[in-house]
């Protein structure tokens, strides 16, 4: 039965090919006999046009091909408007056969010089309307748009009604672009009224069609599925299938995006029919990805109705459909030799694969989109060589061109002069062949020295290319040292403001502190943006993976840049989509800096209106990847569209006299885009000069863990600096000023005994004196560093002084620095500029000492949860056994007997100090927590164990590893 | 529908508790041949019975400390038999030892959770 069925949709599916390849086929057939009996080449011209725009979906390397016979053709006949014709057809194979816009763009712009030299007004109408939509496909929406509007003027003047209509669909398109409904709508009903009147049905479907994508960018999908359906029946009526076919596959699309499936790929296979009858190879193979999307998005829908229904439940068998349609989907793209398309359909498939654990396959589609990505880079590299060497044969033409109507003209003012005087002929003569000479020459010398200079300069681009790296490198290290050197006397200065602070100031004194205070703050918040960028650009920067709270980390943003909005009287917005949850993993202090980062710079381009922050869910779901889009929209001065570019580079405002009106340092942006570059995302920017810009860039996250995420920030609340009470400290730093900031904030928050030593050997002389609980060590001093030293103790003294606990004190926060900190036997580092929560909490940390906002936190926690509810949860068991009382028991039983045992080796391991064993215990149950439905307890497991094997263990290991035993006691007295 | 061809299939992991669930969920609709080894090293003196399918664990040496680990296990398997389907399973989301797993041969990388049973059964059923 089944195989029936198979083989009956193969075999309509072939028919369905078959006669979609006789139609376009019987039209070009048609066209070529017509070819062959005409007798008049103007009208050779006609028919050579006609194949060309005929080919332009079926095979545009044929259609290039019958565009150039028809314009060398209708070149030599010197017939214009052919020609005109001629260069529109061929560009248009290229703008969408090829994707070429450089060529298009060549071919249509011959066309409208053409029209314009013979004053063909709906020529130029339409090769202005062709311009603009070249250029739209390049994303240059002023030039569009300026175009746009020429072509609907001379459309107006000439009264050409379906010119009109055409040049105002394209005109919304360019407002839609920049959100511009009211206008876009304007444009698109002016359109449809027009087409209305004329009874132009195809045009008022593509109207209609129009409007329904504004009213789906506007999310009201009620009226786009109106729009869109109307606009079916007019294609339909109008006999356009190709048009009804994309129709019918933008409502499939809709739907799939409201998870209507069914309804979607009952839309998408109508659509898919009638692209196959057209034989239109590459809406088939978009098609089929949008289908193969579609069927994993069944197979990976939290509600499973559908995929009950259509696979009987089976997700393997989903996934394996919507695989078959990605390869249905790559054949055409690899027939097409779309190596852009194909590039982008193995990533998407990559990325699918990973997210459902398939990592083989991820892996293997991942392999052929890194050789199509290599090919399409060859590529470009090749189109750009075409360039330059078309732009090099294109000045050559120029040379010999002119050169020849130098000739020509020689040779008519000899013809004149012939008729007059024989006796001047032999003169005349031989002068001409000494011109003729020397113009040859010179031309042939004009050629060498051009290839000469086209050499050189490759080789100076070049040259100039490796100074600009090398200073580029010179820079980078630079700036890294520089913001180095400054942090270390920041330290003191914000320091020992804080300490004055804290002394209780006169009014007037407190009003100058202030002053210092936010100063200093301002000076680092600018020697970290320097820092940052020299990281990034050396591919030092490294992004955390870490829970933290989305609507938190916005607020933060809005909370920092709320006096500001308030002191030009802005509005400060944020809006995050109810969809996403609240706890995301990713890393807050980057995604803070770049939101920070692109709302302060609105607001200071912004004088009046509204700032707004907005967070929407893109695509995914919070059971996997989410594609989370945040915007950034103002409505301020707008960025001028020839300057959009300039906007990231460093260094560059605007205008450059806008630094000294609006501050900072210009570094903002470009450390926005690279770290948003880096999570693998790009930010983009839409504008409107005048009336607003809008940045926005979309990133993945995946859905964190609340409870995480409150024992992270309860460890950076404020610390009770009493903790440290009777603590003996040394302190060694060759600043004074800094170590006065640390003696005195340690003293000012806590009773503890403090020893100074300026370098390292006086660090070590004061060691074997006295008795120290901790050392705070400075990395860089004169004569023996903080290194050396640490070495020197750890090797040379005595035991127990030569385990000492060594805090590093640096103000490098690269990576690579705080590995050397660890190699030289350090226990950890605290970064300067310090707070006095941070130099409290790093003490403790080493020592082991409880931190006492944390300990309430966990305190309140255990409580909490052992009174509530059970920890174990036997639905799971229950689901697995499939009901089966005595294989629950099993289990059960089998989770009793190992219980003991894990409780007496953890213990036992915990009093060795053998963390490794604990992991490794931990690490047996894990199978275990599942199947008791002990999914709190699992997860703790998992952290506990990668916090024993890592060097760095949190402070509270020993109480949380008491607190997991506890839940495993529990779970034996409730099982039992 | 076919009932599935019953296989031979081995099971590498020191922890009794998944071996135990992972073999009822195996042999619950198909009776497939499963065989259980608490080391690599018991697994590999026991290849020349020609099993189908083995799925085997990631971290094998947390009991006995001198034992080899998943990784060197698959190595010595593909070896010498470079067509057998292996399935790796881990306690750890970490890309790159799923992917160092995949280049060195296994089949697929499974993270031990909720849904691993299902997806490895699923899996037996297309080699």
């Amino acid at each position: 039965m089944k195989n029936k069925a198979i083989l009956f949709i193969a075999i309509s599916m072939i028919a369905i090919y078959a006669i979609g390849q006789k139609q376009g086929q019987a039209r070009i057939d048609s066209l070529l006999q017509q070819l062959t009996r005409s007798k008049e080449d103007s009208n050779k011209v006609k028919l050579l046009n006609d194949l060309s725009y005929t080919y332009r979906t079926i095979n545009s390397d044929e259609g290039i091909k019958f565009g150039m016979q028809s314009l060398s053709l209708a070149g030599r006949l010197h017939w214009k408007p052919g020609m005109a014709k001629a260069n529109v057809v061929t560009g248009i194979n290229y703008h969408y056969g090829k994707a070429n816009y450089p060529k298009a763009l060549e071919y249509y712009l011959q066309s409208l010089k053409i029209n314009e030299e013979t004053g063909n007004k709906s020529g130029i109408t339409s090769s202005l309307n062709r311009l603009g939509l070249i250029y739209y496909s390049l994303s240059e929406y002023a030039k569009a748009l300026d175009y746009y509007q020429k072509s609907l003027r001379m459309a107006r003047e000439s009264g050409d009604n379906t010119a009109m209509q055409d040049v105002m669909i394209n005109l919304g398109d360019i407002y839609q672009k920049q959100h511009d409904y009211p206008k876009t709508l304007d444009y698109f009903n002016q359109a449809l009224k027009i087409n209305q009147a004329i009874g132009n049905k195809t045009g008022c479907a593509r109207a209609l069609n129009a409007i329904g994508y504004v009213y789906r960018l506007k999310k009201d999908f009620v009226k786009t599925h109106q729009y869109s359906e109307e606009a079916v029946k007019y294609y339909e009526s109008d006999g356009n299938k190709q048009a009804m076919a994309a129709e019918l596959e933008d409502i499939g699309d809709l739907y799939r995006q409201e998870a209507e499936y069914p309804k979607a790929l009952k839309y998408l296979f109508k659509a898919l029919r009638l692209q196959k009858e057209l034989n239109d190879k590459r809406s088939v193979s978009y098609n089929y990805g949008v289908i193969a999307y579609t069927y994993f998005l069944i197979a990976t829908d939290r509600n499973k109705t559908i995929l009950n229904k259509l696979f009987a439940g089976n997700k393997p068998a989903a996934i394996k459909r919507s695989l078959t349609y990605v390869d249905s989907s790559v054949a055409i793209q690899k027939e097409l030799g779309d190596l852009y398309l194909l590039q982008d359909t193995y990533i998407s498939t990559s990325q699918c694969l990973e997210q459902i654990g398939d990592y083989k396959g991820a892996l293997e589609f991942y392999k052929n989109y890194i050789t199509i990505r290599d090919s399409v880079f060859n590529l470009e590299k090749d189109k750009k060589l075409t360039q330059l060497s078309m732009k090099f044969e294109f000045d050559k033409k120029q040379a010999t061109d002119s050169l020849q109507h130098a000739v020509e003209n020689n040779l008519n003012q000899l013809r004149l002069q012939k008729q007059k005087t024989f006796t001047y002929a032999g003169f005349i003569g031989m002068a001409l062949v000494a011109f003729l000479l020397f113009v040859v020459f010179r031309n042939y010398n004009n050629q060498r020295k051009s290839n000469l200079r086209l050499h050189a300069a490759q080789k100076e681009i070049l040259e100039q290319k490796e100074r600009a790296e090398q200073s580029e490198k010179f820079k980078q290290q630079f700036l890294a040292n520089m913001s180095h050197e400054i942090r270390t006397p920041m330290n003191a200065v914000m320091g020992m403001t804080n300490l004055l602070i804290d002394k209780d100031p006169r009014s007037d004194q407190q009003h100058y502190l202030e002053g210092i205070k936010k100063s200093s703050d301002i000076l680092l918040h600018i020697i970290n943006d320097i820092l940052d960028l020299s990281k990034i650009e050396s591919g030092k920067m490294e992004l955390e993976k870490t829970d933290f709270s989305l609507r938190q980390t916005i607020e933060q943003v809005i909370v920092t840049l709320r006096h500001k909005a308030d002191e030009k009287g802005l509005y400060l917005l944020s809006d995050i989509d109810g969809r996403i949850p609240d706890v995301l993993i990713g890393d807050p202090v980057r995604l803070n800096q770049i939101i920070l980062n692109l709302a302060g710079n609105a607001i200071k381009f912004t004088e009046k209106g509204s700032v707004q922050i907005k967070g929407i869910l893109a695509s995914g779901d919070p059971s996997s990847v989410m594609n989370i889009r945040f915007l950034v929209i103002d409505t301020g001065i707008g960025i001028p569209e020839d300057k959009l570019e300039t906007v990231f580079e460093s260094f560059r405002q605007v205008n450059a006299s806008d630094t000294r009106k609006y501050g900072g340092t210009g570094l903002g942006l470009s450390i926005s885009r690279q770290l948003v570059e880096l999570y693998g995302g790009e930010i983009k920017i839409e504008s409107v000069e005048g009336a607003g810009t809008t940045f926005s860039f979309a990133l993945n996250f995946q859905t964190g863990s609340a409870e995480r995420l409150l024992q992270h920030t309860s460890s950076q609340a404020n610390m009770d600096g009493r903790i440290l009470n009777g603590l003996k400290i040394l302190i060694a730093d060759d600043n004074e000023y800094n170590r006065i900031v640390a003696y005195d904030t340690l003293k000012s928050k806590a009773d503890v005994e403090i020893e100074s030593a300026s370098n390292g050997h006086e660090a070590i002389e004061l060691l074997k004196l006295h008795d120290f609980d901790v050392v705070l060590m400075d990395v860089q001093m004169p004569e023996m560093n903080g290194f050396e030293a640490t070495r020197l103790i750890r090797t040379n003294l005595p035991s127990p002084k030569k385990d000492i606990p060594i805090i590093a004190l640096t103000a490098s926060v690269l990576r690579t620095d705080l590995d050397k900190c660890r190699q030289a036997g350090m226990n950890s580092y605290i970064p300067k500029p310090f707070n006095a929560s941070q130099l409290i909490r790093g003490i403790a940390e080493v020592l082991g000492i409880k931190i006492r906002t944390l300990e309430n936190t966990i305190e309140e926690k255990k409580t909490g949860s052992s009174d509530k509810s059970l920890v174990t949860d036997m639905s799971y068991l229950n689901t697995f056994c499939e009901g089966d009382r005595k294989k629950m028991q099993k289990y059960i039983a089998m989770f009793l007997q190992s219980a003991p045992v894990l409780l007496e080796k953890v213990n036992a391991a915990l009093a060795a100090d053998d963390f490794i064993m604990v992991a490794d215990q931990l690490h047996g149950f894990k199978t275990k927590f599942i199947m008791m439905g002990m999914k709190n307890t699992g997860s703790l497991s998992l952290i506990l164990e990668q916090h024993c094997r890592s060097d760095s263990k949190p402070a509270t290991i020993h109480s949380d590893i008491k607190a997991l035993l506890r839940d495993v006691e529990f779970a034996v007295s409730e099982l039992k | 529908m076919d009932l599935d061809k019953p296989k031979k299939i081995f099971i590498v992991d020191d922890d009794a508790m998944l071996t135990e669930a992972l073999k009822d969920y195996l042999t619950r609709r198909t009776p497939n041949e499963i065989h259980i080894f608490s080391t690599g090293e018991d697994c590999l003196r026991h290849l020349s019975q020609n099993p189908d399918v083995i799925i085997l664990d990631y971290y094998l040496n947390t009991v006995q400390k001198d034992a080899a680990n998943g990784m060197e296990i698959l190595q010595v398997i593909k070896k010498h038999y470079p067509d057998l389907h292996v399935i790796m399973l881990s306690n750890q989301e970490r890309y790159a030892i799923a992917l160092q797993t995949i280049q060195k041969g296994a089949e697929q990388y499974v993270i031990k959770d909720e849904n691993s049973f299902g997806k490895i059964a699923a899996m037996i059923r297309e080699f």
